[in-house]
């Protein structure tokens, strides 16, 4: 995807999102299944333990031991941010801080984990792992809407691990009837790189340089690669609409009576409004030939591959039967007994609390990579099959070990050196941390806040309904008047463009007015004629007043279309452009800070009338007023040297100096670090 | 008036910029220091002069065959026509009619080729010269520029990305963050959030600033990690900018109406106006990016609308940079990921095609009116004179006098040059 396309896709999308808002029509977003809990077994303790003491081992061997432990208000942070993806909002601060229970991080820790914003945080390490584009079009891999709302429900019932990787693999179908089918559905017509992909994320091992020719710097071979790729090479992402009788009909009666053959914009709107159709998986006989590279520009395909794995068992399987090959890799690859499988995900989860993987490259393991811990990464990937690949289990472990609940390491690593696990090291905030922690302090119960993209039907529906609804005399008759209506608008459409050429922007304001609102008219005649007098465009507005006055954008970044256009907040702060695993970034540039020094987030933030800054307001007292800022905020308690200097600021003058401290500390480097 | 002495100053810093390099000769620059000086003259003996590059990247895989490596005569070709240019001899697609009457200013290398077929690693390839991988991020030739020469302006940054997002390839890789690109969403709107707002008068945004700096004294203190201070580097740099009197060379609404109309509407061709008035302002490297040549199916409707904008924007800037007496120091580059395939799909589109195609280059002392290296008769392999994507960005070091063979170590000790040891073309300065 390109970006001058990709706005534009964009674009066309929030058009249809404006257009296609009937179906809610002022009710509310449908409440989904509840979170499922966190196994709350003492055992898991134990395992925590052990794991203190294998690292404690290796750290007395190296004359190392750990950070010192960590505080209060550093622990908070640091577990909100790392189990919902945002800062504690203030109210949440305190109920920890108050709470006098020795055991009120594990409480925490649970609470957290069986909390919706839970599913908010996974969501992200998902979308950027599997590249999850909701964004875009569908014919290059884009609009995953229900694949999204899949990957949310499956972490939400806390599906394990092999099943979800199974479940994609194995996906078949329309994807408003089996969302897993986003899976094969974002890499359309390419097979191979899909199997590249499938390869890295799983099982943490690079092959797409052997897409094309033998592996540069690894033992693997083009040939091996494409015995891997076999397997899944017969998985279409495309469904055989030709082979669709009522829309064969409906051709033909449009053949007889409207010569369709030869009539390119009838054509069009048929092709349109069939066009949900062609989107699925369907599994086919097509075989892969044995490589043809660029080098050797082989055009004979007659040979074909044997499937085989590169490693572990064979998955002893051939080409020809459609469902076998697929059903045994997915055996194969999510099996406990694959020596990769599980290792590779225990590793990446790991890395994402810790900052750094035992396995620095979660995705580039070779044949001589070392852990920095091998009987620690070993532990691990056995915590991980033992049970059974519940991640969330498996989460509620490493949160309890004291070695995550240790101060960051404040001196940069060596990277010629493994990293010694004396605690965490310091990360910066993902980009979309740093979005949900600035709405934590201005949108109220912003984890149950749903978004609009996700809450309004899908835009295929409608074309769906009619295309399913009529039978195949009557839809001919339909799609006739609808590409009438269509083209007298886009008749319409063209001269008014034309007209807004010769217009000057500054001068002709009036009459660029009334031009665009005629297209505007122009666009609802058409809409009513196509989908009757409901298509008028309503929103969804929240009546109660929770979120009123609240922009419709400011929903978490999970229930945002993604990734972001240029220029978008998340976009600047380095969301993935989920083009390539993994590929986010927790870079300085300079427009991310032109973004904190004028942009309008900040200002939203402390000027607002909700959240943290309505709080503000109501406070009289200058030295909870302080506190409240700096706990809402960095959410840690001021210094002494902080109030000494602060509290008089507010005493000379509260008005301006409440803004000036609020600003000055969203502006602070430590809000947006991990520490 | 203020105009002109506005241009005064900018002229004047040129000019002792320009001393500077004279008197100075290129001695201060690293690479006199080993033998890349003897490769730094090019077969014709000249030397090469640019200071400053102009990258338009068309993303998505430009067709080569219906832009500048036309077929005319086979069956690879479809139905878009070959038109002459003011070049004797080269021929082009027939929707670049305003390029036609420019190609004596560039030179056409025709004999491209990559290993990468798919988009996101083709991208990151021709952007900085390296295969991506998942062990390190390689920095992009703007940020080999900056790092290697520094910059001439130093209240703006060095290296500019137009329509692109900061998380595209070719950013600042594993060197400080300082050297990877400023970006620019949208040309027209200039640089987003670079003013301060107005109800808040500086006296109190300094105030604010400082007690933000203030507060974070003891967590800089106490975390000495490079992603802090490149924060702290990135926070200076904007404030610098938000200061400095160059803002406006962001702001492509000070031009005439006629030069804005010039370039088309395109965000290409406003892409391209904005990276002249960035380069103007003594910017090293602006990247100006523009999509929609991926043209898996309806290839020939839209090759027409694509190269509409393209020929529009090059052919402007080409005549704009030249009447300003800035074509002989600044290199414009036009380059894609890869061509499209001879073969026509059913689908009447074109597919990814590594394996040959053509980028271009002009100014900085290229010698326009050629060609460099062709693809066989259908434009399907390279026919003479290979020029892989090392080679071609070792070009633009070349062009740029970068020390080719010096090698810059990346944090983890792993060795790198500019090009990767690509051979520059030299046959074209």
């Amino acid at each position: 995807m390109h970006y001058p396309l990709f706005i534009k896709l964009h674009y066309l999308l929030l058009i249809f999102l404006i257009g296609n808002m009937a179906n809610l029509s002022g009710q509310s977003p449908k409440p989904h299944s509840p979170v499922k809990p966190v196994k709350k077994e003492a055992k898991h303790f134990e395992y925590s333990t052990k794991i203190d003491l294998i690292i404690q081992k290796d750290l007395k061997k190296n004359s190392a031991k750990l950070n010192p432990p960590l505080s209060d208000t550093a622990f908070l942070k640091r577990i909100y941010l790392d189990t919902i993806g945002r800062i504690p909002t203030y109210e949440e601060s305190l109920s920890f801080l108050d709470n006098k229970s020795p055991n009120k991080r594990r409480s925490l820790i649970d609470k957290l984990l069986d909390s919706e914003g839970y599913v908010s945080h996974q969501y992200t390490f998902w979308a950027d792992l599997l590249r999850i584009t909701t964004t875009g079009n569908i014919n290059t891999g884009g609009d995953a809407y229900y694949y999204a709302k899949w990957i949310k429900e499956a972490i939400r019932s806390n599906m394990p691990y092999d099943k979800i990787v199974k479940s994609m693999l194995l996906a078949e179908g329309y994807p408003w009837e089996n969302g897993a089918t986003g899976y094969y559905l974002r890499d359309p017509g390419m097979e191979l790189d899909n199997a590249s992909n499938t390869i890295q994320a799983f099982l943490g091992t690079q092959l797409v340089c052997a897409q094309c020719h033998d592996h540069p710097f690894e033992k693997w071979t083009q040939e091996e690669y494409y015995g891997m790729a076999s397997h899944t090479y017969g998985v279409n992402s495309r469904m055989p609409i030709k082979e669709n009788q009522k829309l064969n009909s409906t051709r033909k009666i449009l053949q007889q009576t409207t010569n369709l053959k030869k009539n390119i914009s009838l054509k069009g709107t048929v092709s349109n409004f069939t066009r949900p159709l062609s989107y699925g998986v369907n599994r086919t006989n097509k075989k892969l030939p044995k490589p043809t590279d660029y080098a050797t520009n082989n055009k004979k395909k007659k040979d074909f591959v044997v499937p085989h794995t590169i490693f572990g068992k064979n998955t002893h399987t051939t080409q020809d039967d459609k469902d076998t090959r697929v059903e045994s890799y997915s055996r194969w690859l999510t099996s406990k007994e694959n020596p990769l499988f599980a290792k590779v995900i225990a590793n990446r989860i790991w890395a994402k609390f810790f900052g750094i993987g035992i396995i620095k490259e979660v995705d580039d393991i070779r044949e001589d990579t070392k852990p920095s811990n091998t009987e620690l990464l070993n532990y691990i990937t056995r915590l991980m099959k033992d049970n059974d690949f519940d991640l969330k289990t498996f989460q509620r472990i490493l949160l309890n070990t004291k070695v995550y609940q240790r101060k960051s390491t404040t001196n940069e690593q060596d990277h010629t050196k493994p990293y010694l696990f004396t605690g965490p090291i310091l990360r910066r905030m993902t980009a979309e941390q740093i979005w949900d922690s600035c709405l934590t302090m201005v949108v109220p119960n912003l984890d149950n806040r749903q978004g609009l993209h996700f809450t309004r039907a899908h835009p295929s529906q409608k074309t769906l309904s009619i295309v399913e609804g009529l039978p195949p005399n009557e839809l001919a008759e339909k799609f006739i008047a609808i590409n009438k209506a269509e083209s007298k608008y886009y008749t319409k459409r063209k001269y008014i463009r034309s007209e807004l050429l010769l217009l000057d922007k500054e001068q002709d304001i009036e009459k660029i007015k009334a031009l665009r609102k005629q297209e505007k008219n122009a666009k609802k005649e058409m809409q009513v004629t196509i989908y009757g007098e409901q298509s008028k465009q309503k929103y969804y507005k929240d009546k109660k007043g929770e979120w009123k006055g609240l922009g419709n954008n400011l929903v978490r970044a999970s229930e945002s279309p993604s990734p972001m256009y240029p220029g978008n907040f998340i976009e600047v702060f380095g969301q993935s452009d989920r083009k390539i695993i993994d590929n986010n970034s927790k870079k300085a540039n300079v427009n991310q800070i032109l973004m904190r020094l004028n942009g309008h987030m900040f200002n939203q933030i402390i000027y607002a009338k909700t959240g943290l800054g309505g709080k503000m307001r109501t406070i009289q007292d200058l030295n909870e007023l302080l506190d409240t800022l700096f706990l809402g905020v960095l959410v840690r308690k001021p210094t002494e040297a902080e109030r000494k200097k602060l509290l008089p600021l507010l005493k000379e003058n509260r008005g301006k100096s409440q803004f000036d401290i609020f600003w000055a500390l969203l502006n602070t480097n430590q809000f947006i670090f991990i520490s | 008036m203020r105009n002109f002495n506005k241009r005064d100053e900018i002229s004047r810093r040129r000019f002792i910029s320009n001393s500077a390099k004279a008197c100075l000769g290129v001695s201060l620059l690293p690479c006199l220091q080993n033998n890349s000086l003897i490769a730094a003259v090019s077969e014709s003996g000249k030397q090469p002069k640019a200071r400053n590059v102009i990258h338009l990247y068309m993303a998505g895989g430009m067709s080569h065959i219906d832009t500048f490596d036309p077929k005319p005569g086979t069956e690879a070709q479809g139905p878009v026509e070959t038109i002459k240019t003011n070049a004797d001899g080269i021929l082009i697609g027939e929707y670049l009619p305003l390029m036609s009457k420019h190609m004596d200013k560039v030179a056409i290398i025709r004999s491209l080729n990559s290993s990468q077929g798919a988009h996101a690693q083709g991208a990151y390839f021709m952007k900085t010269g390296y295969i991506k991988r998942g062990t390190i991020t390689h920095p992009g030739m703007g940020s080999w520029l900056n790092k290697l020469s520094g910059r001439t302006n130093s209240s703006i940054p060095g290296n500019i990305r137009i329509n692109g997002g900061n998380n595209a390839p070719g950013g600042a890789g594993f060197f400080e963050e300082k050297f990877g690109p400023l970006t620019i969403g949208n040309p027209s709107e200039g640089l987003a959030n670079s003013k301060r707002n107005k109800n808040i008068p500086v006296k109190q945004f300094e105030t604010r600033l400082n007690l933000s700096e203030w507060i974070d004294t003891s967590f800089h203190k106490e975390y000495k990690y490079k992603e802090v201070r490149a924060y702290s580097d990135a926070y200076t740099e904007a404030l610098t900018l938000m200061k400095s009197e160059d803002l406006n060379a962001f702001d492509i609404t000070k031009e005439p109406k006629e030069i804005k109309a010039a370039y088309g509407p395109s965000k290409l061709g406003q892409g391209c106006l904005l990276a002249r008035r960035l380069i103007e302002h003594d910017v090293r490297y602006v990247e100006v990016n523009y999509g929609g040549w991926d043209t898996h199916n309806d290839n020939f409707n839209r090759i027409e609308v694509q190269c509409e904008a393209l020929d529009t924007a090059l052919s402007t800037l080409l005549l704009d940079l030249e009447r300003r007496g800035m074509l002989d120091e600044t290199l414009v580059v036009v380059s894609t990921e890869f061509g499209r395939s001879p073969e026509i799909s059913s689908d009447l589109g074109r597919n990814h095609h590594p394996k040959v195609f053509s980028c271009l280059l002009a100014g900085g002392g290229v010698q326009g009116g050629q060609v460099y290296g062709a693809s066989d008769e259908i434009g399907n392999e390279v026919a003479e004179n290979s020029v892989s994507v090392n080679d071609f960005n070792a070009t633009i070091g070349y062009a740029l006098g970068l020390p080719l063979e010096e090698i810059v170590y990346s944090p983890s000790g792993r060795p790198f040059t500019v090009g990767n040891k690509g051979k520059p073309v030299t046959a074209i300065f």
